[in-house]
């Protein structure tokens, strides 16, 4: 009898052990050994053909995976081109990703990631098998695409692992009160003392300028629901002739703004894809794009901007 | 915006050799130029490879693959360690791999940049029409070295090799962060272009040291090369060695 109940408890907890590990595991369709955690963050991208004449292509390209409380980066960076063939034995071999924009939830599709990667600037990409219409939002931009391409493509979207799309604090375009533009403009201004402009383009000699409140331009800004701020501010006027102004004053450059009136420089060189909480702790994380210098990738802040992770490709 | 008129003073120079007015299309009128002054001419040369793309086809690589096995490092993201994998799988860096003999240049007039000294002109055949200004590509160990071409950002920040060889198609001119004009180049089918992609001929950083401001692109620091090509309407650019 005894032994007869510990049989029947040994099967129970087997069914609830495969159960649970199933549920947990559910929309991973498959995964490399090394990547068990199953909660991975991608963006659906639409990325310019390479070659002359070439079409763009949707595909999903993931990029952190969340360790314990840290959100971390897949590989990108290799000691020569020919390790684009052993990277993607680092990335999740297939996904089901829920597509999510502004706190909503857009469609699924799935994805599997190829044996290896054309490119630098393709590192991570997985390529959609599914057959259902690919979400989009918008129409077709080069400001989307990659280092100054001039094709239009679609708009990047965020992908999940998990159907965890909703953006609980709320953030929106906004045009924030002059106290918290005056907040960061000092920041700003603080960061960059001094700056340097061409008077034109076919002199192309840089002087120092000394700039004043009217040149600097509020590119950009979002509120959450609970009264916090993100500000790009950027200088205008750039007049030299040449890749000038990487990461300085005529780049955007992001702030943070609490309610107390506190800031903090998140970046430049950047753009805000999306907002949403998606490892489902109740608070958003927030997703930039970066964009400079033969540089590309996303950065991802988290746990209040106090915490950040960055996942970077060169182009070249 | 995309940029319709030469400079000035390049077209204007190119018309004088010509001798034709410098609001003419000039580019069209040099292709003219060279067949009548060619020993074959132009329209032998289109003949012979009227699409102008076998030599593109010819100088295709094999893929020379590599097994390797990638580290995480502490900021995860990192891949380290070329060679790690079985020696059985190690191949020959493309650097050293033989190299098919370079194709001939194509009929139709084209920009043609060379790797080692960032020389840059403007030629029909193997005729040179205009000669440009000298620019440069890649930086560090990478600098004009035609070695280095395999070699990326990705690869080694400090040594980015230059535009790798073959035909490459220049794209419309716009201004932006990278120059005024700036214009992208998009490989034709056939350049081996060793996992790199979105290269630019693009302005100087006079605010940088000398011959640091390129990651591979073709930097022409000066602003009436640009412009020349820009206004050319050429949209064929070979690298050669």
């Amino acid at each position: 009898m005894i032994k007869r109940l510990c049989t029947m408890m040994l099967i129970g907890l087997s069914i609830t052990s495969v159960v649970l590990r199933s549920r947990a595991t559910g929309r991973q369709m498959t995964t490399s050994s090394k990547h068990q955690a199953d909660l991975i963050l991608g963006v659906l991208e639409d990325i310019p053909g390479d070659q002359a004449g070439g079409a763009d292509f949707r595909a999903v390209r993931a990029i952190f995976q969340k360790d314990g409380a840290e959100w971390r980066s897949f590989p990108t960076k290799c000691a020569s081109y020919l390790d684009l063939k052993s990277l993607p034995r680092f990335y999740p071999k297939g996904m089901a990703w829920t597509i999510a924009f502004d706190g909503r939830d857009l469609g699924e599709v799935q994805a599997e990631t190829p044996t290896e990667f054309a490119s630098y600037a393709e590192t991570g990409i997985e390529r959609i098998t599914s057959h259902g219409e690919i979400p989009t939002v918008g129409k077709k931009s080069p400001d989307y695409a990659g280092f100054f391409s001039t094709t239009p493509v679609y708009r990047p979207l965020v992908a999940v692992s998990k159907p965890n799309f909703s953006d609980p604090d709320q953030w929106r375009r906004a045009q924030p009160s002059p106290d918290r533009v005056v907040t960061a403009r000092r920041q700003f201004q603080n960061r960059f003392s001094k700056a340097s402009n061409c008077r034109n383009p076919d002199e192309n000699v840089p002087r120092l300028w000394k700039y004043g409140d009217e040149d600097i331009k509020m590119n950009k800004a979002y509120s959450s629901r609970d009264d916090r701020v993100l500000i790009e501010l950027k200088l205008t006027g750039w007049a030299c002739d040449g890749p000038l102004g990487f990461g300085d004053a005529f780049d955007g450059q992001w702030y943070f703004v609490d309610p107390q009136g506190s800031v903090k420089f998140l970046g430049s060189d950047m753009w805000l894809v999306d907002a949403g909480d998606y490892d489902n702790d109740g608070k958003s994380e927030i997703l930039f794009s970066i964009r400079g210098y033969d540089k590309g990738g996303y950065r991802i802040f988290y746990q209040d901007f106090s915490r950040s992770a960055e996942f970077v490709i060169s182009y070249h | 915006m995309l940029l319709e008129v030469p400079s000035p003073d390049i077209s204007s120079e190119l018309s004088f050799l010509l001798g034709m007015p410098a609001e003419a299309s000039w580019l069209a009128q040099a292709a003219d130029f060279c067949s009548l002054r060619s020993p074959e001419g132009t329209s032998a040369l289109l003949a012979r490879d009227p699409t102008g793309l076998q030599a593109d086809a010819s100088t295709s690589q094999a893929e020379i693959r590599q097994e390797a096995m990638c580290q995480g490092s502490s900021n995860g993201n990192s891949c380290p360690a070329a060679g790690g994998g079985d020696v059985n799988d190690m191949q020959p860096s493309p650097a050293s791999a033989a190299v098919p003999p370079p194709p001939p240049p194509p009929p139709a007039p084209h920009v043609e940049y060379k790797q080692s000294t960032g020389e840059t002109s403007v030629k029909v055949g193997s005729l040179t029409i205009l000669p440009l200004g000298t620019g440069y590509a890649g930086h560090g160990q990478g600098l004009n070295n035609p070695g280095s071409q395999s070699v990326g950002e990705a690869d080694d920040k400090a040594n980015a090799g230059p535009v790798p060889q073959g035909g490459w198609t220049i794209g419309p001119a716009v201004n932006n962060h990278l120059g005024s004009p700036a214009m992208p180049l998009q490989p034709n089918p056939g350049t081996q272009t060793f996992g790199r992609r979105d290269f630019w001929i693009h302005a100087d950083n006079p605010a940088r040291p000398p011959l640091s401001s390129s990651e591979g692109c073709i930097v022409l620091p000066r602003r009436e090369d640009r412009l020349a090509i820009a206004g050319s309407g050429i949209d064929s650019l070979e690298v050669v060695q």
